[in-house]
């Protein structure tokens, strides 16, 4: 029994047990239930038989049903919901407990008949009557009494703080003395069906210790007035501390322990208060229908609690059973209504049939796989009501997000899913990104949500953010919630994690693409800078060195005219200097020209592609539209065509050229086709690499096709919107 | 024969070695300018008979003014450039000039013989 205080939020909290240890729990908790039920249902086969021998007798039809019921109750119900919690928690000490409470509880409803037929009913005692009643009967109170430790352990299974251990001890002890004072103490056994009457018990211990220890249960009796109180304290102080889910579960379990403590303790007071006979009347405090009451409600109360508010996620077992107890019913229901009813119609009744039961497994044969999923179907919705099962929220989970990749798709649908596998009122995902800034998403969306649960989602140990969920009044948050929730949040963890990377992907390219277009920029801005400043000194030769050499020549020209043969030497030397000027001049021009041709500053392309046509030493055929572009296009396409015409001069051979400027709203399109020798490596020589450059710097392409002996052509695609 | 000239050039050396050039061989320069706009007014205050025009000056093409200064005087104009003429074959072919000397080779005989065309 596991009686450490437990954490703040406890029952989220799971204990592990070594799978080897839960499964010999688990076979020891199903050996126990199940001999539960077989006892109980041995004990009804006994009422029934009662009823039909002995109805006549005092005290048999009047007991009948609230000893029934009480059976039922405290026997196989207790025994059964101990089971579903064990299976679920297998830790969890609540299950052994009520187990224990349901055993006991069978076995004294069993031996008190069988002591009944001995000494009240049959004329002769049953076999070893004495000693089979013995134990189990003394177990009866100090059983019933160990339901202090559910209210201590309730809902988590562990005291709500170590201030409550003394408390757990005073009850073990007191159910343990309690059980030693009615077994080997001289409490005689009290009969009911047929007449009032007690018996001596078995005598194993010296008088005296016997006498000793007969005080015991009287003083348990008394004391169990003032521990079970003590014990609903505990859980009116986990009240306090408690979720909102926590509280209606705990509200539950409240009112059931004050019921079976006001009903059993206090029997005579509220028997008279609502009019109960005492049965019989001679014993004041013997009212069973206030008893039945009393140990009706415990049970019925906590097993609300249990499945009403999802405790100790029992759903799942639940579901099942719901689904196997239905279809047995199906098979068995469709056997007996074909071979017996249809049989008996037929007029074979109390004869085999066998083409009838071929009939019945055929049809359930056939109608199961149907009929299974139907009750599937209907098992989903009497247990999970509007929820989505487990399975189905994780795979819808899966599902949704699986396509999404950024943040704008994943978030919402988050919430969504979460919201539909949950049942939930509303959802909010929050997503922490490297930075610091937050993304959330909720369901519906944009609202606020005041959450009744609140789980990270973590991915790698590191906490990517938080789903929080806020459950429709009046609906639980349970251990069932949970763990789906765990679940999703794990999923969630995944798709976050991939989001924060398609996003950082995205962030990464985002900043690819603008440092890639401020490069293009910065290029384009190189080339137009570049051109501009081949401008500036191509005219700054223009205005100064070349017009002083101009100037020059023509003073040369007046000296010539002023010597006027009178000097023949310095006529010829004044000649021979303004010839060294031309010369000077044109090499200049030349330079000049290089650096960026006038002409097509003032001209425009077509001109100084004409231009260039002309200078050529082989015929040029230029077809080139005339409008005018930018400045910076006019020059690239200016400098391709004379790049290409100069490497046809020099080594195409070539006899005959063409270009083709073609302009287009958004492109133009340059060609420059030699029918030269061909063979030309666009990777030797600066001339073309530098041009490939200046092309791709406006975005364009630049390309050179030249097979050995088949002419090349140089092309340029270059934008211009 | 009126062998007046204006001439016309933002080049202030050129201008002095060609009125020099063109004095010496009977020319009479009666107007100089630096601009399109001071070429009209000396023309108009001049009405010269000949006008040597750079094609580049600062405020406008030189042949973008050949209309305005033939309407204003009648005078013929002699388009000049330190540029080749290839440049301007386009359009010199359009012009109303009547020659083109490219400023190396300005003479009085190269004047005479665009003048006689």
């Amino acid at each position: 029994m596991n009686l450490v205080s437990d954490a703040i939020d406890p029952h989220i909290e799971q204990t592990s047990v070594p799978p080897r240890a839960s499964q010999r729990r688990d076979r020891v908790a199903r050996v126990l239930w199940l001999t539960t039920l077989g006892g109980w249902v041995l004990y009804v086969v006994l009422l029934i038989y009662l009823v039909v021998a002995f109805g006549d007798r005092p005290h048999v039809q009047s007991l009948l049903l609230p000893w029934f019921l009480q059976s039922l109750a405290m026997g196989p119900a207790t025994a059964v919901l101990g089971y579903l919690i064990v299976t679920r928690r297998t830790e969890h000490a609540i299950g052994f407990i009520l187990i224990v409470i349901g055993l006991a509880h069978t076995s004294t409803l069993l031996v008190d008949v069988y002591g009944s037929l001995s000494w009240q009913l049959l004329e002769h005692p049953l076999p070893l009557a004495r000693w089979i009643v013995w134990l189990p009967w003394s177990a009866r109170s100090p059983a019933l009494e160990l339901l202090g430790l559910v209210f201590l352990l309730f809902p988590s299974g562990r005291l709500p703080s170590r201030l409550w251990l003394p408390l757990a001890w005073v009850v073990i002890a007191q159910a343990t003395l309690h059980f030693l004072g009615s077994a080997f103490g001289a409490y005689p056994y009290y009969f009911t069906w047929g007449e009032w009457i007690t018996v001596e018990k078995v005598r194993v211990l010296p008088d005296a210790v016997v006498d000793t220890l007969r005080v015991l249960p009287d003083l348990a009796d008394r004391a169990s007035r003032f521990i079970l109180p003590l014990c609903l304290l505990a859980l009116v102080a986990r009240y306090q501390r408690a979720t909102k889910a926590d509280r209606r579960q705990i509200t539950w379990v409240l009112v059931g322990g004050a019921l079976f403590y006001v009903f059993l303790f206090h029997t005579e007071a509220i028997g008279g208060l609502l009019g109960l006979k005492p049965d019989p009347p001679e014993c004041a405090q013997c009212i069973p229908w206030a008893w039945t009451i009393g140990l009706c409600s415990l049970p019925a109360c906590v097993a609300v609690a249990v499945f009403r508010h999802r405790l100790w996620a029992t759903d799942v077992v639940i579901n099942k059973a719901i689904v196997f107890s239905t279809l047995t019913a199906f098979v068995g229901g469709t056997y007996v209504l074909i071979v017996v009813v249809v049989g008996r119609l037929i007029g074979n009744a109390g004869e085999s049939h066998l083409g009838l039961s071929i009939a019945a497994t055929a049809i359930v044969a056939v109608a199961f796989q149907a009929v299974r999923e139907r009750v599937t179907l209907l098992a989903n919705r009497i247990v999970y009501g509007e929820r989505a099962t487990p399975y189905e929220a994780l795979s819808a989970f899966a599902r949704q997000i699986q396509g999404a990749l950024s943040l704008h798709d994943v978030l919402p649908r988050m919430a969504e899913e979460t919201a539909r596998g949950l049942g939930a009122h509303r959802v909010a995902v929050r997503l922490v990104l490297p930075g610091g800034e937050q993304r959330i998403a909720s369901w519906p969306n944009d609202t606020t949500i005041e959450a009744d649960h609140t789980i990270p989602v973590i991915y790698q140990s590191e906490r990517l953010g938080e789903i929080a969920v806020q459950m429709p009044p009046g609906t639980a948050f349970g251990t069932r919630e949970m763990t789906v929730l765990e679940d999703l949040a794990a999923q969630a963890g995944l798709a976050m994690h991939n989001v924060l990377l398609t996003e950082e992907l995205q962030h990464h390219a985002r900043a690819l693409e603008t440092q890639a277009i401020e490069l293009r920029a910065s290029r384009e801005r190189i080339v137009v800078a570049q051109d501009e400043q081949r401008r500036r000194i191509e005219r700054d030769l223009h205005d100064g060195a070349q017009q002083r050499l101009i100037g020059l020549g023509l003073k040369l020209r007046m000296l010539e005219d002023s010597l006027n043969g009178s000097s023949p030497v310095l006529t010829q030397q004044a000649e021979q200097a303004r010839n060294e000027t031309t010369k000077a001049l044109e090499e200049l021009r030349d330079l000049a020209r290089g650096l960026h041709p006038s002409v097509l500053t003032d001209e425009g392309l077509r001109s100084a592609l004409e231009y260039l046509a002309e200078r050529s030493p082989f015929p040029v055929t230029v077809v080139c539209d005339e409008r005018r572009l930018s400045k910076t296009i006019e020059a690239t396409v200016y400098f391709v065509v004379s790049e290409a015409l100069a490497n046809v001069s020099k080594y195409a051979t070539a006899s005959h050229v063409s270009v083709d400027v073609r302009v287009s709203d958004r492109l133009i399109n340059v060609e420059v086709r030699d029918d030269g020798i061909g063979g030309a490596n666009p990777s030797n020589g600066t001339g073309l690499r530098g041009l490939t450059d200046r092309v791709a710097a406006l975005d364009g392409i630049f390309t050179v096709e030249s097979p050995a002996g088949r002419g090349t052509v140089v092309r340029a695609e270059i934008p211009c919107a | 024969m009126d062998l007046t000239v204006l001439l016309v050039d933002d080049h202030d050396a050129f201008r002095a070695s060609a009125k020099e050039l063109l004095e010496r061989a009977g020319y009479d320069v009666i107007a100089e300018a630096a601009t399109g706009e001071s070429a009209l007014k000396a023309a108009e205050a001049t009405t010269p008979a000949i006008i040597l025009l750079d094609v580049q000056l600062p405020d406008i093409n030189g042949f973008d003014l050949v209309d305005d200064l033939r309407r204003t005087t009648g005078a013929r104009v002699v388009m000049i450039s330190g540029r080749e003429p290839s440049a301007f074959k386009a359009r010199l072919s359009r012009s109303r000039a009547v020659d083109f000397i490219y400023k190396p080779d300005l003479s009085s005989e190269r004047l005479a013989t665009a003048l006689a065309r």
